[in-house]
Formats: structure tokens, C-alpha cells, sequence
């Protein structure tokens, strides 16, 4: 569904080099800090704005060509933008229908009816979880094969996260050829849904790898200085000073936990592997 | 297409209280002006409104959303127009329905044929208007497209009243484009021929466009 290989784009200091593949059925997910590139690669592969160098497919086509027909297929949710403020859900409905074949009017109206969204009340009123509900029904609500989502969950509380990746889990088990991009910095969020993780850091993927391995297989060992000393560093991929020694991030927590029964192995998270791989240093 | 005039036509009855109150004041004007004053005000101030459905998309950066409809740069562009003419026509006839019953009920109703040329100038002075300001907002956006919009009316004005001062050419403008058909005839092709070059730019701008 989606193939990036080595897409470029340049804005001042800022250089994105972004190298990834989305295939139909599965769900990826994109982690980095603020101003890592999640936006800027989500927005590539949408076509809004043009790359620099490398190649960028979307349905088979280059992001700027994609057609009215082929934008049918992609559903759509920004964290910074959506309808104007001024609108109202009946507007939304009315623009949907009219913008989409496919648009599941029926669906769209029971979920608000469900989640309580107002009908004639002003999107501008709306608060944080009515407002991403609305952005992530309104990318959902057509039908699409392919779901690009830029931070849906942003500024939720927990219980407001939850319905909204309820949403998408719900929607994705409906059709088992769906495939869904989602960038997010709540590592919960992306732990419990993507099959796959891209981490990115300062515009390069600086790690990807399955959700399931990085839940089973990496882990953080705590270790005093004396510890860090003797163990073993081969399968260490990063190392952070810490106030009580060092934290030291690998892939191979079995071969640590068997070893070493002794050291603290803290399993891995995505929070963990955003900080070891952001902050740490290879000693 | 459809949808997003069902956007801007949405957002345009947002303000329908502000219409309502020009509308109403255009009436006022229609049986206390003389002449066609209201069609021109109430014709150009609706394609300002339409206008300015570009300001709404960009206040709240609804651009990357839009785009990302099953829509292009292209459809965007044309249905701006489309929408801002659908306005400006709308408001034209509105005020001219109006200037005819006030006309009427005046008793100042004389020749129709005249009366109908004196509104059909506002057509294509309207269509001018949209088809300048239109590429400029999408060019430069609303903050900056505004004083780009003054600069090129402002160089307008000072141009023709210039060439209406060169010797041998004092012609009185209001007086030959009330009254001559023929220059309201070129006026008509000049504002399509206008659309038809504004519309390919703006085509273009929204097309190569980064959101």
C-alpha cells in the first residue's frame, strides 16, 4: 500500500530520509520525538508536499498523482488539521456525502448518536476527545483500504485514547486487508495496535522492528558501574549514564536474564526504546 | 466538487445574519440612491464574502485535510470560482429584482432595455474582481494576498485615470460604461477571457502547492 525508498526532503537544517513499507493487512506504526519527521513523512506519502529525491508510492502511484478515485481508498486524520472550526457535525455529514461514494452515512451517524457528539454544535466548541473522535470517524467513515493517522491520540485522556483506538481496532478486524499508518509519541497507544514500529529520529529511521519482538526480546538492564563492567557488551545496542550506574539497552534480554540472574532486566517498552535509542551512546 | 461547495456554502450561511443585515441595507439603498449604487455594493461585497471562504480553509489549516479528500488542486481552484460566481450572481440578482421593484414602485421605470445594461455591468466587474483577488489569496494566502489585491487595484485606478487624462483621450469612464453597450460587449469578453487566464494560474498555484 505504501512504499517509501530513501524520500528526501529538505526544509532549512531539517533533512528527512525516510526508507519504509506498508503492506495490505498489516498496521505500522511511526514513533519519534516532536520535530523527528513523523508529520513531514506522513504528509509525503499523502502528496502535500513534494520530496526532494527517492521514490514514494501509494497505491501503486507516485503520492502527487494520486486521483480522486484512488483518494476514495485513503481515509485521512491530521492532530493539526481538519474542517473549519465553524462547522458543525450536520455540515460534516452533509460534506462527506458528498465528497465520498462510498461514505457509510448510517455508521457515521450511530457513532456520534453513541458517543454523544452534538449534531448543531460548533466544531470549535467541541473538546480535545469529541474533536479526534470526529477526525478519526470522519477518516473511517467511507470505507477506506488504507488509513493514514497523524497522532490520533494526541492530547487525550486515557479513557478518550482508548475509545478512539476501540475505533480503529473495531475497524480494522472488519476487513483483514485494511492496512493502517499511525503516528503517535503514547507508546501504549502503538504497543496494544501496530504490528510493526519505525522509529525516527531527526528525520532518519534509526530503528524498526516488530512490536512483538520488541515486547519479547528487548529489555533495559539497570546495572551499577561495577556490573556494567563485567557483563558481557556484545548484545548492548545502547548505553545511558544514570545516576545509580547505567541503563543499557539490548536485544537479547533472554541471554541477560539467563546469565545475569542477579541484574535488574526491565522488559521493553516503546517509552524505553524512544529514550535508549534517542539518548543513549553506543559504549 | 460537491463537497466542498457544501463546505464553503455552509460556511458562507454561518454569517447569514451579516447577509441578511446587507441584504436589508441594499433594499434601503435601492428606494433612497438613485441609479444602480446597490447592485454594484451588495454584487461585490457578496464576492468578497466568497472570497474570503479561502481565509476559513487557511485560519484553521484546513488545507492538509482538504487535500487529502478525494479532491485535487484543480477541483479546489475551480470550484472556488465556481462558488464565488454562484455568489456574486446570486447577490446580483438579488439586487437587481430589488432596484427593478424600487424602480417600480418610484415610478421611475423607463426604458427596460436600459435599465437592464446599467446592471449587467456589475457582471463582469464582479467576475474582474474575483478573477484578480482569487490566485493572489491562493498565491500568497489571506494576509498577504489582501495587500497584494490593493497593490494591483490601486496600480489599476491610477492607471486608467492616468490614460483618461492624456490629451485627446478625456473620455468620462462612468459616462461610456453606463451607457455604451458596446464597451459593457468588451467588457464581458475581457472578464471572460480574464476567468479563463485567472483560472489556469490559480489551477497551477494550487497544484504545485505544498501544504
Amino acid at each position: 500500500m505504501i512504499k517509501l525508498t530513501n524520500v528526501q526532503k529538505n526544509y532549512g537544517n531539517f533533512r528527512l530520509n525516510m526508507t519504509m513499507e506498508l503492506p495490505a493487512g498489516k498496521v505500522s506504526g511511526i514513533v519519534g520525538r516532536n520535530g523527528a519527521g513523523k508529520s513531514t513523512t506522513i504528509k509525503a506519502i499523502l502528496g502535500l508536499i513534494s520530496t526532494d529525491g527517492g521514490s514514494a508510492a501509494v497505491l501503486g502511484k507516485n503520492p502527487r498523482e494520486l486521483t480522486p478515485e484512488d483518494k476514495e481508498q485513503i481515509g485521512v486524520a491530521f492532530s493539526d488539521s481538519g474542517f473549519s472550526t465553524y462547522l458543525c457535525v450536520n455540515d460534516i455529514v452533509r460534506i462527506l456525502r458528498n465528497s465520498y461514494k462510498n461514505f457509510d452515512e448510517e455508521f457515521f451517524l450511530d457513532y456520534c448518536q453513541k458517543n454523544k457528539l452534538p449534531m448543531s454544535k460548533r466544531i470549535k466548541d467541541f473538546s480535545t476527545g469529541m474533536n479526534a473522535k470526529l477526525r478519526v470517524l470522519t477518516a473511517i467513515s467511507h470505507r477506506a483500504k488504507l488509513l493514514i493517522l497523524d497522532e490520533p491520540t494526541a492530547g487525550l485522556d486515557v479513557v478518550a485514547r482508548n475509545e478512539v483506538l476501540d475505533m480503529l481496532r473495531n475497524y480494522l478486524a472488519e476487513d483483514p486487508g485494511r492496512a493502517l499508518l499511525i503516528s503517535s509519541h503514547i507508546s501504549t497507544d502503538l504497543e496494544g495496535l501496530c504490528d510493526d514500529i519505525y522509529m525516527i529520529n531527526n528525520g532518519e529511521i534509526i530503528f524498526h522492528e516488530d512490536t512483538d519482538v520488541i515486547m519479547d526480546e528487548y529489555a533495559v538492564l539497570k546495572l551499577s558501574a561495577d556490573s556494567y563492567e563485567r557483563i558481557d557488551k556484545q548484545y548492548i545496542l545502547k548505553t545511558k549514564k544514570e545516576s545509580f550506574g547505567y541503563s543499557c539497552f539490548t536485544n537479547q534480554k533472554k541471554y541477560y536474564t539467563e546469565n545475569y540472574p542477579e541484574i535488574i532486566v526491565e522488559g521493553g517498552s516503546i517509552d524505553e526504546l524512544i529514550i535508549m535509542m534517542t539518548e543513549g551512546g553506543n559504549d | 466538487m460537491k463537497g466542498l461547495l457544501t463546505k464553503d456554502f455552509a460556511l458562507f450561511f454561518q454569517r447569514k445574519r451579516t447577509f441578511i443585515f446587507l441584504a436589508l441595507w441594499a433594499v434601503v439603498m435601492s428606494f433612497t440612491v438613485s441609479g444602480s449604487f446597490a447592485i454594484g455594493w451588495m454584487t461585490i461585497i457578496a464576492s468578497f464574502f466568497a472570497i474570503s471562504s479561502l481565509s476559513y480553509d487557511e485560519y484553521d489549516n484546513c488545507y492538509p485535510m482538504l487535500m487529502s479528500l478525494p479532491i485535487d488542486g484543480k477541483t479546489y481552484a475551480i470550484e472556488k470560482y465556481l462558488f464565488a460566481f454562484l455568489s456574486g450572481f446570486g447577490a446580483w440578482l438579488f439586487s437587481c429584482a430589488v432596484n427593478i421593484i424600487a424602480l417600480a414602485v418610484k415610478g421611475e421605470l423607463t426604458d427596460p432595455g436600459t435599465d437592464l445594461i446599467q446592471m449587467a455591468i456589475f457582471i463582469p466587474v464582479f467576475m474582474i474582481l474575483i478573477d484578480i483577488s482569487l490566485p493572489l489569496n491562493m498565491k500568497f494566502g489571506s494576509e498577504r494576498g489582501r495587500m497584494a489585491i490593493l497593490i494591483i487595484w490601486g496600480v489599476i485606478f491610477v492607471g486608467l485615470f492616468l490614460v483618461s487624462k492624456l490629451p485627446g483621450l478625456e473620455i468620462s469612464i462612468d459616462e461610456s460604461l453606463i451607457n455604451g453597450p458596446a464597451v459593457i460587449g468588451i467588457a464581458y469578453i475581457a472578464a471572460i477571457i480574464l476567468t479563463v487566464v485567472s483560472m489556469f494560474i490559480s489551477i497551477k498555484v494550487m497544484s504545485n502547492k505544498e501544504y
